[in-house]
């Protein structure tokens, strides 16, 4: 008989650890969104006319990033010999003086054609910048008739 | 345990996508200026006097253009509009005379009406040398009216 009742408790234990505990199983997703950092040009000057007298032109041109920190390099097509020039379709050549200003706040510094210029703790806030250009000597009745050009490409890296 | 594997795959790719790729992004400023075509006159002499023996006189000019050709020159004589060349006074007394246009290439007749010389390359800010002569076809005599005889010879770049 004692047998029989330890059999019947162990039984009883046995069969109960089924049913009166909680159980769970968990699982999770990890979500999230990636804003990918960004630089973008607005405002971009659509053409310089020079003047012929040797006075400067000025282009303009605003940069946003979502970044705090980013570099611009800026190259002049014509840049060859530390100097800049503007070129006709026969090939002629006209020496140019570039300045470039990071923001519109401070005044430009010669450019001669290529250069890179880091920003920090831009983060949403535009960047005004310009530049100025003018011909080197101003044209005589000499100078052979053209048209004459250069393009001043910016490259953000960021 | 298959859905937290995939789930931190996902989230890998995120921040991948923003942590490794460098950016750029680009924007251009054309410049540029236009050096109009032009021609302009230089040593232009004042006057010409003709002798009144009928012997030749000359004037000169040079005319000078930034282009290396393509242009033409014109040379005329105002009198020339209204019958042959001459030179005429404040009362329509005329004296009739000759005269010739000499530059680069050509020495050319102006008695029977306005002459063109083109010019076509090689020119670009060269002065071109043109040099007129005229001359009375007959000297003035005793009987000649006295006055001031007069006429203009011109020239016109077009361009």
């Amino acid at each position: 008989m004692k047998t029989f009742t330890k059999f019947a408790v162990f039984a009883a234990m046995l069969v109960g650890s089924g049913l009166t505990q909680a159980a769970t199983t968990t699982a999770s997703i990890p979500m999230g969104v990636d804003v990918p950092k960004s630089c973008t040009f607005s405002n971009v000057s659509a053409g310089i006319i020079i003047p012929e007298d040797g006075t400067k032109a000025r282009g303009s041109f605003t940069l946003m990033c979502n970044t705090g920190s980013f570099s611009v390099e800026y190259a002049a097509n014509s840049h060859a010999n530390g100097s800049t020039s503007l070129t006709s379709t026969n090939g002629k050549k006209l020496n140019t003086l570039m300045n470039i200003s990071r923001v519109d706040w401070e005044p430009g510094f010669p450019f001669n054609g290529s250069g890179s210029v880091g920003y920090g703790g831009f983060y949403g806030i535009p960047v005004n910048g310009f530049f100025e250009v003018g011909l080197q000597s101003p044209i005589t009745a000499t100078t052979e008739a053209g048209v004459y050009t250069d393009t001043l490409n910016m490259n953000v890296t960021y | 345990m298959n859905i937290f594997i995939k789930s931190a795959a996902i989230l890998t790719v995120l921040l991948g996508s923003g942590l490794t790729q460098a950016a750029n992004n680009t924007a251009s400023i054309p410049m540029g200026v236009e050096v109009p075509k032009s021609c302009s006159f230089s040593n232009v002499s004042a006057g010409i006097v003709l002798p009144e023996d009928g012997s030749e006189a000359q004037g000169s000019f040079n005319h000078t253009c930034n282009i290396d050709g393509g242009f033409n020159v014109t040379y005329s004589l105002d009198s020339r509009s209204i019958g042959s060349p001459k030179v005429k006074n404040i009362d329509g007394i005329s004296l009739p005379i000759t005269a010739r246009i000499k530059s680069e290439c050509c020495d050319l007749s102006l008695d029977n009406g306005s002459q063109t010389i083109n010019f076509y390359y090689s020119f670009l800010s060269r002065p071109v040398l043109g040099v007129v002569t005229a001359k009375l076809i007959t000297p003035t005599t005793a009987t000649t009216p006295a006055g001031v005889y007069t006429d203009t010879f011109r020239v016109n770049v077009n361009y």
